[in-house]
């Protein structure tokens, strides 16, 4: 038998740094309407939004956790601290950042990539938002990029409460029902009609306190004929105890506008990720995912796109890299309810080291649906035979005037073109490296440079010794 | 009449999103009488030796109670060592509004045993379940052949199991024909090396006819292979299910899956589900799905236009065009035969 | 229109936005044998599917006039049945309908008659022995494991039983052995013979020409009609190539 070589593990050791604990204010372990109502004064939140998170956390209790994807059994609950507020007011300036963590954003490379290449940031400590910024030219276009927080009080709090939560109710399942009631943090941004905003704007997630939650909510309003790239990170440190993340992520997609929405998800390896993202496209409009999932313990993650309007779009360009100890349920989901929409979507998953990577997916087309056109592509690589793949790709459609495909195809590198490769004068480390970078190309060719290198960097597949 | 179980059919063996409704069927079946089944050379629970007690099968466990042996009679078949077998067994309701018969079919080491199963239209409207279990040796090779061409109103439960040993093929074909709703369950283990499975599927579907598959194959064995090729067409507001698994259990090394599957969608009113899953727990394997579904594709219809045909004229060649092939492939001109006249007769004038 | 059986007029042409035919004129009369030469890609199959009306071939511009009547609009099946005959250059392969089938339905929609099946069989048979295939082809499924040349003889069967009143000849003769050029020249010859129909060749070879009165010889380049002559223009072609009229165009 020929040796295998080994496909070193993601290095996770720019993230894995941990900063001391010192919170101004930090609420129980455990969910209580008496700690809800806490988080609520304490974010001094407008009447109509407290009963909402009441109502919120009684739809939590009476919903049965999940029992159709990876367990989540290692999670309790009562463990999780659900607010973490960190201990310094929103910032404007990176210079006013207190050291800690301006340090950590420093390490992520956070500030670095804002002069560079960025047209606005926020950077989420923990709970809440420490850093907000948009450049002056793209503010001057009228673009609203704020903390959610402020926009609830400030001068979009009508419209914010017109959009907060309708997409993802919180009737969804139990995750989307428990941000309901603990939400905190996250941005909200406007993008008026028929502007563009040439350069990315960003937000980025820094989950530091053990046993914590992070439930930031992100609504993205771009109205008619506008355009935007915005751009999500997120990270942590690994602790003993488990994590968990239950964001939110509402767009709102007008008429004839677009919006590219790319996350890279790397958080630490005991971080449950059940994050909700869903999108609403109206007639002519598109929304483009582009999502990387590197890191968690457990991901539940399936970004839904409902094309309501004549002629919307959906492109979708994902992968999935589960390694040891992860169990990434990761997908996409497409509802069709409007004549000539489409959606396109492409993913790929790698799984090694006894790690487990399902697909999960549904294309639904409603009789509304008339010359609905959709291709579902995935791809799976299992690189040993301890690992676990699994694909399950559901299509729903009633209308007849529609053109349906899917493929998928699961497979390990092969020895071909390995033998290709190393007669070509490359080791096998080189060639198997090679081939998984090729096999994860469609997916950082999609991404900014910034962006595709980081990825480069967390698919950094060094062949380095080997194992029997 | 009897009194009716509800039960969880077609279960999918890893559930997704309930609201997909998919994760399994539920039906309400009485448990009645033994079916007719007409057919020479056919005993009456005639023990085949080394026959698997328990077998898992595709509409699963819940349907046990439809099979249990007050209930109904075991029927079995087996062709010997080397042996080359064929039987066709016509399966009729009886005078029963529901009835149930299971049977055994098995194939001893190099034989090689076909059995023709037609589902026969009956008089009334009414339940027919019937549970075929296979057990293929050895180099042995099972063919098993299901045309079910039941009434309107007349439900049929198919459930099928089987267990393939060493170099053992199970080739299954099944074509629908007719006016019933049929559930229709298949559980294939390909528990030794070289094993394999060739399924295919062709139905026509209409009005508010429902047809409601889970397909499971789990390899095994070392170099085993699977095909699946389910193709077909929904007029009017018929219903389809299409659960199609394939599981590549650890150790299942240098196996091969392939399922694909076509639906052609003429009506206005159709349901299509589809959920083609591959599970994988083994480096060394290919896996594949691959489905297209929808109306007719412009090349199609170009092709069939430049030869004078509308676009109405193309859809009905088609669909036609699909099942015809199916039946082509049965083997045996009698039932070919039976099946076109039926396909004739069961035609609505507008979906000729 | 007189008696010319067809008539394109300014035609222009997009395929997904890009202009590919950019005004073509082009008459053929009744019986008149045409050959439409160029380089590949140059828009010669282009207007092929357009004059059959493949929908992927948007028109912007122009008309086509067919037997007196302007069917710029007409659907591909209503101009079939007209008498307008493409042969494909990859038809479309059909498990579960049969040629024979296929082609008895396509000659009773053209005609409006039900054919008995005794006759139809027996023309059926003399036209293939016309193309030298094994009559066994005709209980095969369209095209379904058909070699290359075995479905262009499927297509000229269809030619041959349709009896159309123009006939568009798609490259049928590329990929084919010198043996199989001949065997299709012939059925073109019978078709010609039994109907008078009259053709337009598309081919950017000569082979198949050579058994052929041709009539009118018709040079495309980059979309357009460059150059029409009489037989002796493929002489020319055969020895200098395009050459000279790819030149003339930049």
């Amino acid at each position: 038998m020929r040796e295998k070589s080994y496909v070193e593990d993601i290095d996770r050791s720019i993230y894995d740094f941990k900063d001391d604990e010192k919170d101004a204010y930090k609420v129980k372990a455990g969910l209580t309407p008496e700690i809800v109502q806490k988080i609520s004064d304490e974010k001094k939140d407008p009447a109509w939004m407290q009963l909402f998170r009441l109502h919120s956390l009684q739809i939590y209790n009476q919903t049965p956790i999940p029992d159709w994807g990876p367990s989540i059994e290692g999670l309790n609950m009562d463990d999780i601290v659900t607010y973490v507020r960190p201990n310094t007011k929103m910032k404007a300036k990176w210079s006013d950042v207190p050291d800690d963590i301006k340090n950590t954003f420093e390490r992520l490379g956070i500030p670095q990539a804002e002069r560079k290449s960025l047209a606005g940031v926020g950077a989420q400590y923990d709970s809440e938002l420490v850093y907000h910024n948009v450049r002056a030219e793209v503010a001057a276009q009228g673009v609203v990029y704020t903390d959610m927080e402020s926009a609830l009080h400030g001068e979009y709090a009508d419209m914010v409460r017109k959009h907060f939560m309708k997409l993802v109710k919180p009737t969804d399942h139990k995750f989307a029902a428990l941000h309901g009631a603990v939400w905190s943090g996250g941005s909200f941004v406007y993008v008026p009609k028929g502007v563009s905003v040439e350069i990315p704007l960003q937000s980025y997630f820094r989950l530091n306190a053990p046993g914590a939650g992070q439930f930031e909510h992100t609504l993205i309003i771009v109205d008619e004929d506008a355009d935007l790239h915005f751009i999500e990170g997120c990270s942590a440190p690994k602790y003993n105890v488990a994590n968990l993340h239950a964001g939110c992520v509402e767009l709102f997609v007008g008429k004839n506008a677009r919006l590219r929405y790319s996350t890279i998800e790397n958080w630490s390896k005991n971080m449950y990720n059940l994050n909700t993202k869903r999108a609403q496209v109206e007639e002519g409009g598109k929304i483009e995912w582009v999502s990387g999932s590197f890191g968690s313990h457990v991901s539940y993650l399936y970004p839904m796109s409902v094309l309501k309007g004549r002629g919307a779009k959906m492109e979708f360009t994902g992968i999935t890299f589960a390694g040891k100890g992860q169990n990434l349920d990761t997908g996409v989901k497409v509802v069709h309810s409007a004549p000539d929409t489409s959606s396109y979507i492409n993913t790929k998953s790698i799984s090694k080291d006894g790690g487990i990577s399902t697909f999960r997916s549904s294309v639904s087309a409603t009789k509304a649906a008339k010359n609905t056109k959709s291709a579902v592509s995935c791809q799976s690589l299992m690189l040993d035979d301890i690992s676990r793949s699994d694909t399950i790709p559901a299509m729903d459609i009633r209308t007849k005037d529609a053109n349906i495909g899917h493929e998928a195809q699961i497979g390990s590198i092969s020895d071909e073109a390995v033998f290709y490769l190393m007669s070509r004068g490359m080791t096998e480390e080189d060639a198997r490296a090679c081939i998984v970078s090729g096999f994860a190309d469609d997916v950082s060719k999609e991404l900014p440079l910034e962006y595709a290198v980081e990825m480069n960097n967390l698919i950094r597949l060094e062949m380095k010794g080997s194992i029997g | 009449m009897e009194e009716q179980n509800s039960m969880k059919i077609n279960q999918l063996p890893s559930k997704t999103w309930y609201w997909l409704g998919l994760n399994d069927t539920k039906v309400k079946w009485a448990a009645g009488a033994p079916c007719e089944i007409c057919a020479e050379e056919l005993s009456a629970d005639d023990e085949i030796t080394g026959f698997p007690e328990a077998m898992n099968t595709g509409a699963g466990k819940e349907t046990d109670v439809l099979f249990a042996p007050e209930q109904t009679k075991n029927w079995s078949v087996s062709a010997k060592e080397g042996q080359t077998k064929q039987v066709t067994l016509s399966i009729g309701q009886g005078k029963e509004k529901v009835s149930s018969g299971k049977i055994r079919a098995a194939a001893e080491e190099g034989a090689s045993l076909t059995v023709f199963e037609v589902f026969e239209p009956a008089q009334a409207a009414g339940q027919l379940a019937v549970r075929t279990e296979l057990y293929a040796k050895k180099d042995s090779r099972i063919r098993l052949v299901q045309v079910m061409m039941r009434g309107e109103g007349q439900e049929l439960l198919n459930d099928v199991g089987c267990i393939c040993e060493k170099n053992g093929a199970l080739d299954l074909l099944q074509v629908v024909v007719g006016k019933g709703d049929v559930y229709d369950g298949i559980w294939t283990e390909l528990q030794k090396d070289h094993a394999s499975l060739q399924a295919e599927i062709g139905y026509l579907l209409q009005n508010q006819q429902k047809f409601d598959v889970n397909l499971n194959v789990r390899h095994f064995g070392k170099v085993t292979e699977s095909t699946i090729q389910a193709d077909g067409t929904l007029m009017d507001a018929a219903e389809k299910i299409f659960r199609g698994t394939i599981d590549f259990v650890r150790g299942s090394a240098d196996s091969v899956g392939a399922e694909t599957e076509q639906v052609l969608l003429l009506g206005d009113d159709v349901v299509n589900k589809t959920i083609p899953v591959i599970f994988c727990a083994e480096e060394n394997v290919q896996g594949s799905h691959g489905a297209a579904i929808g109306e007719l594709d412009e090349e199609t219809l170009f092709y069939f236009g430049a030869r004078g045909m509308d676009r109405t004229q193309a859809e009905n060649t088609m669909a036609r065009a699909k099942l015809e092939a199916k039946i082509q492939k049965i083997g045996d001109a009698d039932i070919e035969q039976k099946v076109k006249t039926q396909l004739a007769e069961v035609l609505d004038r507008d979906n000729r | 229109m007189g008696k010319n059986l067809l008539t394109v007029k300014d035609l222009t042409v997009n395929v997904e936005e890009k202009e590919i035919l950019h005004g073509v004129n082009l008459t053929i009369g009744k019986g008149e044998t045409h050959v439409l030469l160029g380089p590949n890609g140059t828009g010669k199959s282009t207007l092929g599917n357009t004059l059959l009306g493949n929908p992927k071939y948007n028109v912007t511009r122009g008309e086509i006039w067919f037997q007196g009547k302007n069917i710029t609009e007409e659907p591909v099946n209503e101009r079939a049945k007209m008498g307008l005959f493409l042969s494909f250059q990859n038809p479309l392969e059909v498990p579960g309908v049969t040629l024979s089938s296929f082609i008895r339905s396509a000659v009773e929609l053209k005609t409006g008659k039900r054919m008995r099946l005794f006759e139809f069989r027996k023309e059926l048979e003399k036209a293939m022995e016309v193309l030298q295939m094994d009559p066994s082809y005709a209980d095969r499924d369209l095209n379904v494991g058909f070699s290359g040349g075995e479905k262009k003889k499927a297509e000229i069967l269809q030619l041959l039983m349709l009896e159309p009143s123009l006939t568009i000849l798609d490259e049928t003769d590329s990929g084919l052995d010198v043996d199989a050029v001949r065997t299709v020249s012939a059925g073109i010859e019978a078709y010609r013979r039994k109907c008078g129909g009259s053709l337009l060749i598309i081919t950017h070879s000569t082979k198949i020409l050579e058994s052929l009165m041709v009539d009118q010889t018709h040079i495309m380049v980059e979309g357009e009609i460059v150059k029409t002559g009489d037989a002796s223009l493929v002489e020319e072609i055969n020895r200098d190539g395009f050459g000279k009229y790819e030149k003339s165009l930049a």
